[in-house]
């Protein structure tokens, strides 16, 4: 029977026990996603159907306004195709942000009265944007399919770019959920903060049109370069590789700086919430 | 096996800042704290370094405790003892500051039933979730769920929205929950307070197979009742530390005589204690109950005869048109009397100074045996005091009655009885 020992003492446990209590807990991970999309789609007419709608109708509006009147060029392709494939990824990271913010105070009663892993809360978060990510990239394949765009191999790239997203916005949304805790003045700023990297991130422009020897300083915010090189794998231009690799290693950064401030945070969480 | 303790704790120990319970940092003093030293956020330990070490407040201290496989442990103590605290760090809810515990086995930890259920999802869908919750795996739940259901007694109810449950309905739904999980050790703080009362014993019932079904349990409680039919130890807090271990019989009685009437023989009240509910602008100070011929006798009340209150309260603020209470409870923290200024149209001027205040009832219509007394202060609908506990009422058999073994009820009245044949 004594097949589970749990040990209490005053230190922190390691990074690679949190990860194995995180393994062990999956299954609530999945429950926190799967309760955070019936909530939200309940009683209303469409359920899921906004997942696909949303994205939508803001490439609609981006296109006319910045695409028609406003005439951003696009590098040469259909301006509502580039905006969408800009707004794939940065709605899923502005969206992550923004759930982590509250995630930790709306979960406020079950992290005073029961254990799990606390990084399951911002996780679930990160995982409930992912199912609106896929769903809002099927619209995508629509579209390109309406534009006659080729559905190529070289698609599957996007798979490890999804991970670096995945990673940084992991990174981002757990610094600021804890710092949302202890400092309740984060929850104000992230709404604001999140506008101003939406324009420090090539999503309604091309990177192009900054100038060569300022896009270094553009492509420190991983941001940028997960879209400049998600634009490209749909687009079929040549990814850029070095472009890629930063985005990989600035986006790593911020997940293990994130989630290293998350978890120390974290243990207290119960008694400063 | 059965020897082998699941349970063990070495001095464990959990201290609360106090200016951390007033809420979370400043936001601009860690700013201008973290300009001016940067280097200071990665040093460890600088939060405690140079801080006076009556900024900290032990909600436990130094608890050794060791608990075996099938013992139903039951934990007494006043509010605020550490007695949830305790199970709030054996369950890893909160970091323990120092000490360590060993736990051996699965914890489902019932710190408040019904966790995440959320209003707009059904039924069903609320028990998976808060079975996933508290650790029970979705296949564990799939086997046992027309069971949950069964006991819950909600039938075709299962697939509606929860926001649509009554509140009876709702309770039931998760204690069923909590009654089949399938952990071997369990901690209970309290959840029997809510419900009704057949299903308080319908439960109470569970918990006792549970237990004997070998797992072991930890239950906190302030029904005193509960506790001596259900457990086999007890173990008893006060100021966060055990002063009591052993069979619970004797801690039962070693709580009635030496912490809940401690209060008693004084007649003054631990004004100090941290978390009395109220806003401050007034304490309780003092009460002493008398009884017995002329209310002379502080410990002479008698079933039927004549008690008097005496009550003093302190004033830091000015408080418009107070009310008191005195609150009488049994053993199972059933109120069975209240004496209530406003029910006596008794109605208190605004007061500026400490002041006291007298209740004498003619012929006190309680059966003999102890009650707690609590004492109760509110003006305007708030609530300025509440002493939890302020005394015990030992209420004396009168001469012509015999001391009542529980078969007589709470309350008694003079009736006049005739032989009409």
């Amino acid at each position: 029977m004594a097949d589970e020992i749990t040990i209490i003492r005053p230190v922190r446990v390691g990074l690679w026990r949190e990860f194995k209590e995180l393994l062990r807990y999956r299954e609530l991970g999945y429950f926190l996603v799967w309760r955070d999309l019936k909530i939200r789609y309940k009683q209303t007419v469409l359920g899921i159907g906004w997942a696909l709608l949303q994205p939508f109708l803001q490439m609609v509006v981006f296109s006319i306004f910045f695409g028609k009147l406003v005439k951003i060029p696009s590098d040469g392709v259909p301006y509502p195709v580039f905006v969408y494939a800009g707004l794939l990824p940065w709605t899923f990271f502005a969206n992550a942000v923004n759930a982590c913010n509250y995630a930790v105070i709306n979960n406020a009663g079950l992290i005073r009265k029961i254990y799990f892993p606390r990084l399951l809360i911002p996780l679930s978060a990160l995982g409930t944007g992912l199912i609106d990510f896929l769903l809002a990239f099927l619209m995508l394949l629509a579209i390109m399919i309406f534009y006659q765009m080729p559905l190529t191999i070289g698609l599957l790239w996007l798979i490890p770019l999804t991970a670096i997203l995945f990673l940084t916005g992991l990174g981002v949304g757990a610094l600021l959920a804890a710092a949302a805790v202890a400092y309740r003045d984060i929850r104000h700023l992230v709404p604001f903060l999140v506008q101003l990297w939406f324009f420090i991130t090539p999503v309604i422009y091309p990177a192009t049109i900054v100038a060569p020897r300022w896009r270094f300083l553009l492509n420190l915010n991983p941001m940028a370069g997960i879209v400049t090189e998600l634009r490209a794998i749909i687009l079929h231009k040549p990814i850029d590789f070095a472009g890629l690799y930063l985005a990989g290693a600035i986006g790593l950064l911020f997940c293990i700086c994130g989630v290293w401030f998350f978890n120390r945070k974290a243990r207290e969480f119960a008694d400063i919430i | 096996m059965s020897d082998m303790n699941v349970i063990t704790t070495d001095r464990l120990g959990k201290k609360y800042r106090r200016d951390k319970l007033a809420g979370p940092d400043n936001f601009r003093e860690a700013l201008v704290k973290f300009i001016k030293s940067p280097w200071q956020l990665f040093k460890p330990g600088r939060r405690t370094a140079g801080l006076p070490a009556d900024r900290d407040l032990w909600a436990i201290r130094e608890v050794d405790l060791q608990v075996k496989a099938g013992e139903i442990l039951g934990i007494i103590g006043k509010n605020g003892a550490g007695k949830s605290t305790l199970l709030k760090v054996l369950s890893r809810v909160t970091p323990a500051s120092q000490g360590s515990a060993v736990i051996r086995g699965r914890i489902t930890s019932l710190l408040e039933i019904g966790i995440g259920f959320h209003p707009d999802l059904t039924g069903r869908e609320n028990v998976f979730l808060n079975a996933a919750l508290l650790g029970m795996k979705r296949t564990a739940v799939r086997e046992r769920f027309d069971q949950i259901v069964a006991f819950a007694g909600i039938g075709d109810f299962i697939d509606t929205q929860v926001k649509k449950y009554s509140s009876g309905m709702f309770v039931r739904l998760a204690f069923s929950i909590a009654a089949h999980l399938d952990s071997e050790i369990v901690f209970i703080d309290e959840v029997l307070a809510v419900g009704d009362t057949d299903f308080q014993k319908k439960c109470i019932v569970k918990i006792q197979s549970v237990a004997n079904g070998g797992r072991t349990v930890l239950f906190v409680s302030h029904n005193l009742a509960a506790i001596e039919r259900l457990c086999n130890r007890c173990i008893v807090f006060d100021h966060g530390r055990i002063v009591f271990d052993g069979k619970t019989g004797a801690a039962l009685d070693y709580y009635r005589s030496n912490i809940l009437e401690k209060v008693d023989r004084q007649g003054n009240l631990e004004v100090e204690r941290e978390n009395r509910p109220g806003d401050g602008r007034a304490r309780f100070q003092f009460l002493e109950i008398r009884g017995g011929k002329d209310d002379r006798d502080s410990c002479g009340v008698y079933s039927g005869g004549s008690v008097t209150f005496k009550i003093a309260i302190k004033l830091t603020a000015k408080i418009a048109e107070p009310r008191i209470a005195i609150v009488i409870k049994d053993q199972s923290g059933q109120v069975v009397l209240r004496l209530y200024t406003r029910d006596s149209r008794f109605y208190l001027p605004d007061q500026e100074h400490d002041f006291r205040l007298e209740c004498r009832v003619a012929e006190l219509p309680l059966t003999a045996r102890r009650y707690q007394v609590d004492l109760w202060l509110n003006a305007g609908g708030q609530t300025i005091d509440y002493a939890e506990s302020a005394a015990i009422l030992t209420v004396n058999p009168d001469s012509g009655q015999i001391a009542d073994p529980g078969y007589g009820g709470i309350v008694t009245v003079k009736s006049a009885w005739n032989y009409t044949n």
